[in-house]
């Protein structure tokens, strides 16, 4: 049963991926374009999704946010996986002193949420969908390094890694041969989980207009704008919300089943 | 003194508060003796062994004299230690389950030690071992070497860790408890494969372990510790035959049973020796 998380998640996340890229060359309609007379068309056809309160295409909105959605998840996990695990690694191969100058630097950064990193470098640079990604990212590196910090603890405290050292490995070496190895199915648990919630935060922040300017479309400002017309066209709100729902759930179950298949002990259990 | 490894007053410290893990422990190993190390759990054994491959944690504070080949290893920066380590002495550890990385191959494994030293290329690797891994009794190594660790039993893990410790061919290899989490017929085997690398290479063995009929089996000579101190050394046979030390009398005779008349009480080392006594 456990290929079943792989699969649905790779089809939820390639289906994401795919709209965002197809965007970038085409959609049914101009998401942007604003046609007062056909406004909140139900679904149907040529609108398969209907039309929102201004008269434009929600599939091609939603398709459009995909891309955003993609951006903002790689950038913000990127730069959360290539500060935080070197951190975190080196924080538990070091010497006291230095691991706690970065655990305790580490638990500084956790006090600010993504938030008010966002609401910071949107009032000093601008809101765009880059200031929302980094500060998501940023606001993740504490949890990444406090994740493979532990993970490389425990490995640091096992046989084959004194074995290693005993063979003569510098700790170096051990640490990208041995070290990286055994944390990644703990990294790569939180890297899922944290795109899921990258993908929630951006649209949190669209959402407050702290984010991608409009008029680019996101999943976020879909929902606020859907927000105005809650009571007479929910569906409005549930085609956005359906999408992030998506998308969470995928790059979830996506990061579980990469851990089966990458944890050697695991595979062989299924 | 002048063997192959000379330690001298040895003493290894973990914070003030604690007794002193070793007092002062003096033993000289010549090239090619193999000494066994006997003594009960937290006798200071595999400190000893972790402290002369220099791989005691940082908390340790180490005394004394350690020389290998006439070289003092105590206080040596650990980058010139990195370079003595699977080269001039190896280590064979405790348990097979855990000493080798789960998640990754096991001819990598046994290949890395050999790539670390910078000096062969990975197809020579390859074919070096394959040849080690026949050499320490696997019929089918190429099987093996793309095995991972749990999908080997306790018996090959070990023969695949001996392996690696001998890749070098080092002057000394230290072996803690190798067989203890070993079955007994499969304890014999590997015993037979170290008995044989050992003859082969002429390297010098640190034998550590609890069980004299195991220590009697590979070593010709022994050392006998208790709480961090040696209390009796010399030939095995010697021993065996005319333990001095109460402690030592008391082991020679639990491990002694065939001596036992049926229906009496078995001995323990409390008829021999009370620790009370003892300091």
């Amino acid at each position: 049963m456990r290929w079943i998380n792989l699969v649905l998640g790779t089809v939820l996340v390639a289906g994401v991926i795919l709209l965002g890229l197809v965007s970038l060359a085409w959609t049914p309609f101009d998401p942007t374009l604003v046609v007062p007379g056909e406004r909140l068309q139900p679904p149907g056809w040529p609108h398969i999704l209907g039309t929102d309160a201004f008269g434009i295409d929600v599939f091609s909105r939603i398709m459009a946010g995909a891309r955003v959605v993609v951006q903002v998840g790689v950038v913000a996990v990127g730069l959360a996986l290539l500060v935080g695990v070197p951190l975190g690694v080196a924080a538990a191969m070091s010497h006291r002193w230095l691991s706690d100058l970065i655990m305790r630097g580490a638990d500084i950064l956790y006090a600010f949420p993504a938030l008010l990193l966002a609401i910071l470098l949107a009032a000093a640079v601008g809101a765009s969908t880059m200031t929302a990604a980094v500060a998501i990212g940023v606001a993740s590196v504490p949890a990444f390094a406090r994740v493979a910090r532990a993970a490389t603890l425990q490995v640091m405290s096992s046989d084959y890694m004194l074995a290693a050292r005993a063979a003569g490995t510098s700790p170096l070496a051990a640490a990208v041969t041995h070290v990286l190895p055994n944390i990644a199915a703990v990294i790569w648990v939180q890297a899922s989980a944290s795109f899921g919630m990258a993908i929630l935060a951006e649209a949190g922040l669209s959402y407050l207009g702290l984010a991608t300017p409009p008029p680019a479309p996101t999943w976020g400002r879909m929902l606020r704008d859907a927000q105005n017309v809650i009571f007479s066209n929910p569906e409005q709100a549930l085609w956005p919300g359906l999408a992030i729902a998506a998308a969470v759930l995928g790059f979830n179950l996506l990061g579980d089943g990469l851990r089966d298949q990458l944890d050697p002990r695991l595979r062989d259990i299924s | 003194m002048n063997g192959l490894l000379d330690v001298a007053d040895l003493r290894v410290e973990f914070g003030r508060h604690r007794a002193p893990a070793l007092r002062g422990v003096s033993f000289s190993l010549q090239a090619g003796q193999r000494l066994g190390l006997i003594g009960e759990s937290g006798s200071g054994k595999t400190v000893t062994a972790l402290a002369v491959m220099g791989l005691l944690p940082e908390t340790a504070r180490v005394s004394g004299s350690v020389r290998l080949d006439g070289r003092e290893l105590v206080g040596l920066p650990d980058a010139q230690f990195s370079d003595l380590r699977g080269v001039a002495m190896g280590m064979v550890f405790q348990e097979p389950m855990t000493a080798l990385d789960p998640t990754m191959r096991v001819g990598r494994q046994v290949a890395e030690v050999a790539l670390l030293r910078g000096r062969a290329t990975r197809g020579d690797t390859r074919t070096n071992v394959l040849q080690l891994l026949t050499r320490v009794g696997f019929v089918d190594p190429e099987r093996i070497a793309d095995a991972y660790p749990h999908q080997l039993s306790g018996g090959q893990r070990q023969r695949v860790v001996l392996a690696m410790a001998v890749f070098n061919r080092p002057g000394l290899i230290i072996c803690d408890e190798p067989t203890t989490a070993l079955d007994v017929t499969v304890q014999a085997r590997v015993l037979d494969l170290l008995d044989e690398i050992l003859g082969e290479s002429g390297a010098a063995c640190l034998f550590i372990s609890h069980d004299l009929a195991v220590v009697s089996r590979v070593c010709s000579h022994a050392m006998v510790m208790l709480d961090g101190d040696v209390v009796e050394s010399g030939p095995v046979s010697q021993i065996f035959a005319a333990p001095r030390h109460p402690y030592t009398q008391g082991l020679v005779a639990t491990a002694r049973l065939d001596l036992v008349t049926p229906g009496e009480r078995l001995p323990t080392i409390e008829d021999y020796f009370r620790r009370e006594d003892f300091r």
